[in-house]
């Protein structure tokens, strides 16, 4: 949790902190979000822990980049069948015919 | 209309397209070149069901689509010793006993953000390399939901597995891959 600065800052975080879900459920939560919507109450919750975790904010931002990747390198750039493989693969081909 | 002439065309033209496709899901060269070859010689199997309503890459692609399926399926039917083991090797170290994160070790900023790592190709290597830390199982599902957004339940069905196990495999999948790219690629010297 973040350090508060004033005694009713300790207040709202301590608050804050006994009232929304911990961090270890917070990480399974934040790959949920990622498969689909979660209730409402749900999010808001997560919203108010966020305000006073900066962890779990890393978390989920680091999850949501992971993602972000994953949906880009659908094809793996670069790489190519090497020859002989071509060359089982026509053989296999020819066989077949 | 004649038109599996010469399916052998297919490897000159399509290969590489094919075979990247089936490396980025499976990730093992050898597997992936097999998906491919099972792929062609179905496409040749049913070369009359090609009607030209799409292009020819495009409809090889959807079969080798449903071969990459159809290995995931496979290894849904394997419980193996890895996947425990994975499964045990939760990182508690990382909770307090109010499980709250403990501050030095939870996650850390990444220097490099978002789009400059994605520009980098050290960056696909290890992303690529932590992937394939993941058991094989769990790397499926994982692949099929990131890379290819395939519905949960469809993901289920496909390795036979239930939806609570299912969150369980891509909540350890996600945090397992975080921390490997944390220690490998965002905070390595």
């Amino acid at each position: 949790m973040i350090e508060p600065t004033s005694w009713w800052k300790a207040k709202i975080v301590t608050w804050v902190a006994e009232h929304t879900p911990k961090c270890h459920d917070m990480t399974r939560l934040i790959s949920q979000s990622q498969d689909g919507p979660l209730p409402l109450g749900t999010r808001v919750k997560m919203w108010l822990h966020y305000r006073i975790c900066v962890w779990c904010e890393r978390y989920r931002d680091q999850l949501g980049f992971i993602g972000k990747a994953m949906r880009g390198c659908r094809h793996e750039h670069g790489a190519e069948l090497p020859d002989d493989a071509k060359e089982r693969l026509k053989r296999a081909l020819r066989e077949k015919r | 209309m004649p038109l599996a002439a010469s399916p052998e065309r297919w490897v000159d033209e399509h290969g590489d397209c094919l075979y990247r496709y089936a490396l980025a899901r499976v990730r093992r060269p050898e597997v992936a070149e097999d998906l491919v070859q099972d792929a062609l010689l179905a496409a040749v199997r049913t070369s009359d069901g090609f009607a030209g309503r799409a292009s020819e890459r495009t409809w090889l692609v959807g079969i080798l689509k449903n071969k990459v399926c159809d290995h995931f399926r496979k290894l849904g039917r394997e419980t193996t010793f890895t996947d425990m083991e994975f499964f045990s090797g939760e990182p508690a170290d990382k909770f307090d006993g109010d499980d709250f994160w403990i501050h030095e070790r939870g996650p850390v900023e990444w220097k490099l953000e978002g789009a400059a790592a994605l520009e980098r190709a050290e960056f696909w290597q290890a992303l690529n390399s932590c992937v394939s830390k993941l058991p094989e199982r769990i790397a499926a599902v994982f692949t099929m939901r990131e890379m290819d957004d395939v519905p949960s339940r469809e993901v289920c069905a496909t390795l036979g597995i239930s939806d609570a196990n299912l969150w369980v495999m891509l909540h350890r999948a996600r945090m397992a891959l975080r921390q490997c790219l944390e220690l490998n690629y965002f905070t390595a010297p």
